[in-house]
């Protein structure tokens, strides 16, 4: 039972390894700094380590779906991401995808083949 | 907060540089949001910090995170080949320098046995840490200039066409045949660097138990750095070798490329005019009653040098006709 629950745990945390980008981009359509975006994953229930999402914001920056600026006015400096247009066509095609992917595995599901 | 700083540097301690300032910061704040939060959940702000480190995890971890991709100074690919060769070089060198270190015991005799132990461990010392080290440089080389490394950054669109041929019989590379060229080139470094002085003729007639070298020491000695040079460049490409398992035009024309500065040495060296020691010549002409040993003395070592040239040249030369029929060949398949 325990090893069933641990492998049952590992591959939750697979199938949400997949899905994270999506969740990441859908939620950067107003910008928020890194740890608002977790506290933000979080009430939707979806849990993220910090030291997980950080790196994720950098290379999206980097790979031009996101946009960065400090904001200095707060109590602490805060980095603030937001998509660019890139980012929102991206995710445009991505949701989509998700879309077609989740009503196929739907089908599949309920029919069995 | 003295631990917070000492957690931020030591992650951004192991990223590129261009990068700290920024993640620093980023990182630093989200550390204080973190335990804001945690004080305001009830905690005491001396244990916050820690739960927040503790959560956020070892600091190589979340470097390695920041990375992406790691980088390797030798990667998985070649550190089995890696292993193996440095085995077989240190073996090798430790050998070599033991068998030359009690040779030169033996031939100077009446030596400090001390001091001979003391020499010994001093020169294996030095020898082994050199030869890691250029094992190390040269599988570093290949690591990152290898023209048949897979670039997995550039993701490039595999295309099977671009499959290696399988190498035919004849182009492929037994291990075991660059493994013996390097425990032979090793040796020979060993060799160049302490024995010549040794060798020789031993004359026990008129002087007693004296020994004629057949160089002279002095021209010898000028010559050593640029043998050793030469022997490491043959290592080089024996580990290339190794490394390649095959006969690729790469590997063909960078092995006769590697030779040059050998072949170059060679005739350099041997028309020296002092580095033969004529009156080895001479002895072991008087030695083998011969009815002109001075004449014989003098003619001889010219002959020597020139039969020594002649092979060096006469073997670059069948090389570079291979290599050029092979290339021949490539050229006309494709």
């Amino acid at each position: 039972m325990d090893h069933d629950s641990a492998l049952f745990e590992n591959l939750v945390s697979e199938l949400r390894r997949g899905t994270l980008i999506l969740s990441v981009l859908a939620l950067l359509r107003e910008p928020q700094y890194g740890y608002s975006l977790v506290s933000g994953l979080e009430s939707h229930g979806i849990s993220i380590e910090a030291g997980t999402l950080y790196p994720l914001l950098r290379r999206l920056e980097k790979q031009g779906l996101l946009d960065s600026e400090w904001d200095v006015d707060q109590s602490r400096p805060r980095r603030y991401y937001v998509l660019n247009d890139s980012g929102k066509k991206i995710l445009a095609l991505l949701s989509a995808e998700w879309r077609r992917m989740t009503q196929a595995i739907e089908v599949m599901i309920q029919t069995g083949g | 907060m003295e631990l917070i700083d000492r957690y931020v540097y030591a992650v951004v301690k192991r990223l590129p540089a261009a990068q700290r300032g920024d993640i620093e910061k980023e990182l630093r704040s989200l550390i204080e949001d973190m335990t804001a939060e945690t004080v305001a959940a009830g905690q005491p702000e001396k244990t916050a910090v820690d739960t927040v480190l503790r959560k956020l995890g070892h600091p190589a971890l979340l470097a390695a995170q920041y990375r992406g991709v790691e980088q390797h100074l030798i990667g998985p690919g070649l550190y089995y080949l890696y292993v193996l060769v440095l085995k077989i070089v240190l073996l090798a060198t430790g050998g070599g320098l033991l068998i030359a270190m009690l040779v030169s015991f033996i031939v100077n005799g009446g030596q400090d046995p001390l001091q001979t132990i003391l020499e010994t461990i001093g020169s294996l010392f030095s020898g082994l840490i050199g030869a890691f080290g250029w094992v190390t440089l040269i599988f570093a080389a290949i690591e990152r200039y290898s023209p048949e490394k897979i670039d997995v950054a550039k993701e490039e669109a595999f295309d099977p066409k671009d499959l290696p041929e399988i190498p035919e019989k004849k182009d492929r590379i037994h291990p075991s045949d660059p493994i013996a060229s390097m425990v032979f080139i090793l040796i020979a470094m060993v060799l160049a660097s302490f024995v010549p002085r040794f060798v020789g003729l031993y004359w026990t007639g008129m002087t007693d138990g004296q020994l004629i070298p057949l160089f002279q020491e002095t021209v010898y000695r000028t010559f050593l750095p640029f043998i050793l040079v030469t022997l490491g460049l043959a290592l080089v490409k024996e580990i290339a070798k190794l490394v390649t398992g095959r006969w690729t035009i790469w590997l063909t024309v960078g092995a006769l490329l590697i030779d040059i500065p050998g072949l170059i040495l060679t005739i350099v060296m041997f028309n020296h005019p002092g580095l033969f020691n004529p009156e080895f010549f001479t002895q072991a002409f008087a030695l083998t009653k011969s009815s002109d040993p001075l004449l014989l003395g003098l003619t001889m070592p010219l002959f020597l040098s020139r039969v020594v040239i002649g092979l060096a040249a006469f073997g670059f030369i069948v090389d570079s006709i291979k290599t050029l029929v092979m290339l021949i060949k490539k050229a006309v398949t494709v």
